[in-house]
């Protein structure tokens, strides 16, 4: 099968029957959280089969994150294989991060401190789980608020490791300039650490921007030019991959949303035009 | 910063307690360095699962005083926090923590509104492929209904919308299940009789329909006459039309 490249859209309530509808040119793929279609039927069963019908789909979980310690959860598992089976992903994602602890769940992406204790448990949960869906996975970089490292250059550091392991990088470029914003260091550096063969993914997003500064990953605003020039420093470099625009919450009319998803095909069509960059590879 | 002699396992547990306990100490948010931005997380994590919960229950909600919301809410993270990794599931674990708190309001109709919200929350997203395989409805054999239909009963109107939200009293015997073209939530009222008959095949799906409505007849103390007999058609007819009935259990099954 021929790697999947292109611009792509997250498949949300809000807007999939109107998306389903007019099936608009230029997405290459959709992207669904599992979680929302586990065990669910109704509506959202048949808007999934009907974005079956029109578009590659991949599926990015949000609640098994690779630094949780507790075992892995068997059954949701299992449910979560079939689902991926059904949809056929040619990949699933999770986050580098913690939901929770023991049997409780927070429903955010909380972050881990970047240690070797933390990418014992990492790895060790990443190829586990690798096993068990039986399809490629690969994990997200997340953005996060409160400090980590005295170095917040050592976040791209641990995920290089990771990856040093044979993990793939679900590369948020957003999550990368959010926490840029945050802790002060350069975001095109961070990007330096990564092995970029490693990428399967990319994710951009618009993030709120606090009175105080602080920036929040909403994925309720448009993408910012700083995080599509970071996409565009980032595709350079990697070569084409499939690049997934997220809109979570404010969503607005779908016009809008295709008309950001167009400036991303600019951008891409413009990173992967030229010869890639094989400069300032860790 | 995260102090080093912290594992990883004691900063989860530490971070997850930040989030949930009822009102963790300053000294609590200042031990994993920069205590702001923790209640950042604290603020974020709550106002989202409290967030759902009230887009599951909105009439429910209303009728709470903010104050009294938020120390419901507050009290359920502590005592007992969310043990789904399914979202749309938290709505349904809290009303199961709050109904004592609700049934003690002095509004004798408050807990009736809440389960009755929960139910249609629910009933829109259960799986239809649990259906059981089904026939043609023939009496000599189970019914088969619909995964998502629920039962419920009240002693106030509450699946009637009210401005004023003073439910009245009022017996109440509907059931709950999922239009299967628009995928909305539809309530059915429903007779004393067709609702024991409805429990009936609940509690002992493996009964023919001859033999559940002779049980549920004898348990109500009457008897079958034509009346009973036309009535039940009508009905019966009517349940596979909506898709609250899909048919029989095949005889092979
Ligand atoms: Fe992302």
């Amino acid at each position: 099968m021929k790697k999947l490249t292109g611009v792509g859209l997250g498949f949300r309530a809000k807007m999939a029957d109107e998306l389903i509808a007019r099936s608009p040119e230029g997405i290459d793929f959709v992207e669904i959280h599992p979680e929302n279609y586990v065990s669910r039927g109704g509506i959202f069963r048949r808007r999934l089969h009907a974005a079956m019908e029109r578009w590659p789909v991949l599926t990015h979980g949000l609640t098994c994150g690779f630094g949780q310690t507790e075992p892995v959860d068997g059954e949701y598992l299992t449910s979560l294989t079939a689902l991926l089976q059904e949809v056929n992903t040619p990949w699933h994602s999770e986050h580098l991060c913690f939901g929770g602890a023991g049997d409780t769940f927070v429903h955010d992406l909380l972050p881990l401190p970047p240690r070797p204790e933390t990418l014992e448990v990492a790895a060790a949960r990443f190829f586990e789980m690798q096993d068990r869906i039986g399809r490629p996975l690969s994990f997200e970089n997340v953005s996060y608020y409160a400090p980590m490292s005295a170095d917040p250059l050592d976040e791209a550091r641990f995920c290089q490791s990771l990856i040093e392991r044979g993990a793939k990088i679900m590369l948020d470029v957003n999550n990368v300039y959010v926490n840029s914003q945050n802790f002060g260091f350069d975001p095109r550096e961070w990007i330096n650490l990564i092995d970029l063969d490693a990428v399967v993914q990319m994710h951009v997003a618009g993030h709120e921007v606090r009175e105080d500064g602080l920036r929040i990953d909403t994925h309720g605003e448009p993408v910012p030019d700083p995080v599509f020039e970071l996409l565009e420093y980032t595709l350079r470099r990697s070569g084409p991959r499939a690049v997934l625009l997220e809109r979570d919450n404010n969503i607005p009319e779908l016009d809008t949303l295709l008309a950001e998803l167009s400036r991303l095909r600019e951008v891409y069509d413009r990173a992967i035009a030229q010869p890639r960059n094989l400069e300032a590879r860790p | 910063m995260i102090p080093a002699d912290l594992s990883l396992e004691a900063y989860e547990d530490h971070v997850v307690a930040l989030c949930f306990s009822a009102a963790p100490a300053e000294t609590d948010f200042a031990r994993l360095g920069a205590p702001e931005r923790w209640k950042i997380y604290r603020r974020m994590v709550r106002s989202r699962i409290s967030k759902v919960c009230v887009s599951a229950m909105p009439r429910t909600m209303r009728c709470l005083p903010e104050e009294r919301r938020k120390a419901l809410f507050s009290q359920w993270m502590a005592e007992d926090p969310p043990r789904t990794r399914i979202f749309r599931e938290l709505p349904v674990q809290f009303g199961a923590w709050a109904k004592p708190h609700l049934l003690a309001d002095s509004r004798a109709w408050l807990s009736e509104l809440a389960e009755y919200e929960l139910l249609s929350w629910t009933v829109r997203t259960v799986d239809e492929r649990n259906a059981q395989p089904s026939e043609a409805l023939s009496f000599e054999r189970p019914v088969v209904m619909s995964p998502s239909v629920r039962l419920f009963s009240a002693a106030h109107a509450v699946h009637i919308k009210r401005a004023d939200e003073a439910y009245p009293q009022e017996r109440v015997f509907a059931c709950l299940y999922r239009d299967p073209d628009t995928s909305k939530a539809v309530t059915m009222s429903l007779s004393p009789f067709i609702y024991d008959l409805m429990r009936r095949w609940h509690i002992a799906p493996a009964e023919s329909l001859t033999e559940s409505v002779q049980r549920t007849v004898t348990a109500r103390g009457s008897g079958i006459d034509t009346k009973l007999i036309d009535g039940l058609s009508g009905v019966l007819a009517d349940f596979l039309q909506r898709g609250v009935l899909l048919g029989s259990l095949p005889s092979s099954a």
